[in-house]
C-alpha cells in the first residue's frame, strides 16, 4: 500500500490517502469515502431534507474528488471541509435544477423562507426522518429548511454537525465574524418561528 | 453554543442538541459506495477493503469486455483474451474439481449421503422466496427502458440494508451479510438492485 508510510499502528492521512487515489488505488479511495461520506451525506440531507438528494451530492462530491482531488490545497485547510464546501455548492445546484429556482431568491433575506419553497423539495415524508426522533426533531428540521441558505449553511454546520466556527468560516468562503452573525440570526429566527408555532 | 442566552435562545439550544443527536444516526445507504465504485473503478474484480472495517466487496467486473477501460495492473502488451482468459481460469478450475470430488463421493456407496426428503409446496416456495428478492427499481422505468448497455455488479452489504428497501430484516440476522446485485446503466447510475440469500452463509 504506498499510502502505508506512518507508523504500522497510524492511520494513514487524509494526504497520503488523496494521493494514493489520484494514483488509482481504489482501496484509498473507499478508505477515504468511509472517512467522510457520512460526514457529506448528513450535510446534504440535513441541508435539503431529501434523502434522494444526499445521495446524489455524497456521489459526485466524491466523483469530484475522484477527478479534481488535484485541486485540494492542504495549506489552505482540511479535507474534509474542503469536501464539504464542494457539498455546498453541489447541494444548492441540485435544488435549483429540480425547483427552477435559486432558494436564496426571496425578498427578504431576514426570514424564513415561504412553506413549500425550493427550501423543501420533497414534501412527502422522506424515509430518512423516522431517523430525526420525534415529531419535535422534524419540525425543527423542517424549519431549518426554511431558512435563508447562508443561514442554514452556519447552523447545520455548526450546531448539527460540530464543526469549528473557523471551519465553518472556511467551508462557506466567508470570514469567521460572518459565520457568527449567521449563526446568530438563524437560532433567533428558529426561535421566533418554534415561538410562533407554540402560540397558534 | 453559548448557554447563557435569554430563555427561547436556550430552548432553541436544547432542541438543537436533541435533533444533532438523533441526526449522528444518519448514514449514506450502501449503494452510493457501490455505485461510486461501479462508475470509477469498473474493471475492478475486488474493492480493497481496509483492515478493521465493514467490507463492501465489489466481486464482479463490467460484463462488456469491449467497454472495459485498460488497467495498469495489466502487462503491458497483454491482450484482451489473455487476460480474460486468466480472469475466468480459476473460477473453471474449481468448478471442474468441485465436479470430480462430487462424482467420486456420489459414486461411492460407503458415502453417498441418503436422498433428502421430497420438499413440500410450502418448502418450496419459501426456499424460492430466500434465493433471491425481486429487482427493486431505483430509477423511473423510462430511464430503464432506455439504458441499453446494462450490466450487472455485485456487492455483499449488511444484511440491514433491506431495511432501507422496504424489505424485512430478522433482527437476529441484522449483523449478517447478503448478497446484493445492482443493475448499472452505462453512464454508471443504478437502476436497480435486487438481494440474493446465500443458504451457506
Amino acid at each position: 500500500m504506498p499510502y502505508a508510510d506512518a507508523s504500522p499502528t497510524a492511520p494513514p492521512t487524509d494526504a497520503a490517502l488523496l494521493a494514493a487515489s489520484l494514483a488509482g488505488d481504489s482501496g484509498a479511495f473507499t478508505t477515504l469515502y468511509r472517512r467522510h461520506g457520512a460526514t457529506v451525506y448528513r450535510f446534504a440531507y440535513l441541508w435539503s431534507g431529501a434523502s434522494s438528494v444526499a445521495s446524489d451530492v455524497a456521489q459526485e462530491t466524491f466523483i469530484h474528488l475522484h477527478t479534481r482531488g488535484a485541486d485540494f490545497d492542504a495549506a489552505r485547510g482540511e479535507l474534509r471541509a474542503w469536501l464539504l464546501g464542494i457539498a455546498r455548492n453541489l447541494v444548492r445546484r441540485q435544488l435549483t435544477a429540480r425547483h427552477h429556482e435559486t432558494p436564496t431568491d426571496f425578498a427578504d433575506p431576514d426570514a424564513l423562507l415561504p412553506e413549500g419553497s425550493g427550501a423543501d423539495p420533497d414534501p412527502r415524508s422522506d424515509p430518512l426522518e423516522a431517523l430525526l426522533g420525534d415529531e419535535a426533531n422534524r419540525e425543527l428540521h423542517r424549519l431549518i429548511r426554511r431558512l435563508p441558505t447562508q443561514f442554514r449553511d452556519a447552523l447545520v454546520l455548526v450546531d448539527l454537525q460540530e464543526h469549528s466556527y473557523a471551519d465553518a468560516a472556511a467551508i462557506c468562503g466567508c470570514e469567521l465574524g460572518t459565520i457568527r452573525s449567521r449563526l446568530f440570526r438563524a437560532r433567533a429566527l428558529l426561535g421566533a418561528a418554534l415561538n410562533a408555532k407554540a402560540r397558534t | 453554543m453559548n448557554m447563557n442566552e435569554d430563555p427561547t435562545s436556550q430552548d432553541v439550544t436544547a432542541r438543537l442538541l436533541r435533533l444533532r443527536e438523533s441526526a449522528s444516526a444518519i448514514e449514506p445507504p450502501a449503494y452510493v459506495e457501490a455505485r461510486l465504485l461501479a462508475q470509477l473503478y469498473p474493471d475492478a474484480t475486488r474493492s480493497a477493503a481496509t483492515a478493521g472495517e465493514d467490507a463492501v466487496v465489489i466481486r464482479a467486473a463490467r460484463a462488456h469486455a469491449g467497454s472495459a477501460p485498460p488497467s495498469g495492473r495489466h502487462a503491458p502488451g497483454e491482450s484482451r483474451i489473455e487476460r480474460w482468459g486468466a480472469w475466468i481460469a480459476w473460477p473453471v478450475s474449481m468448478t471442474v474439481a468441485t465436479g470430480f470430488l462430487s462424482w467420486m463421493v456420489y459414486t461411492n456407496p460407503a458415502v453417498a449421503p441418503e436422498p433428502l426428503p421430497a420438499m413440500t409446496s410450502v418448502e418450496a416456495a419459501a426456499d424460492d422466496a430466500l434465493a433471491a428478492t425481486p429487482f427493486v427499481a431505483l430509477a423511473s422505468l423510462d430511464t430503464i427502458s432506455a439504458s441499453s448497455r446494462n450490466e450487472v455488479v455485485t456487492a455483499t452489504l449488511p444484511r440491514a440494508t433491506l431495511a432501507e428497501f422496504g424489505l424485512p430484516v430478522s433482527p437476529l440476522r441484522a449483523a449478517e451479510t447478503i448478497d446484493a446485485e445492482f443493475l448499472v446503466g452505462a453512464n454508471g447510475g443504478v437502476l436497480a438492485v435486487r438481494f440474493v440469500d446465500s443458504r451457506e452463509r
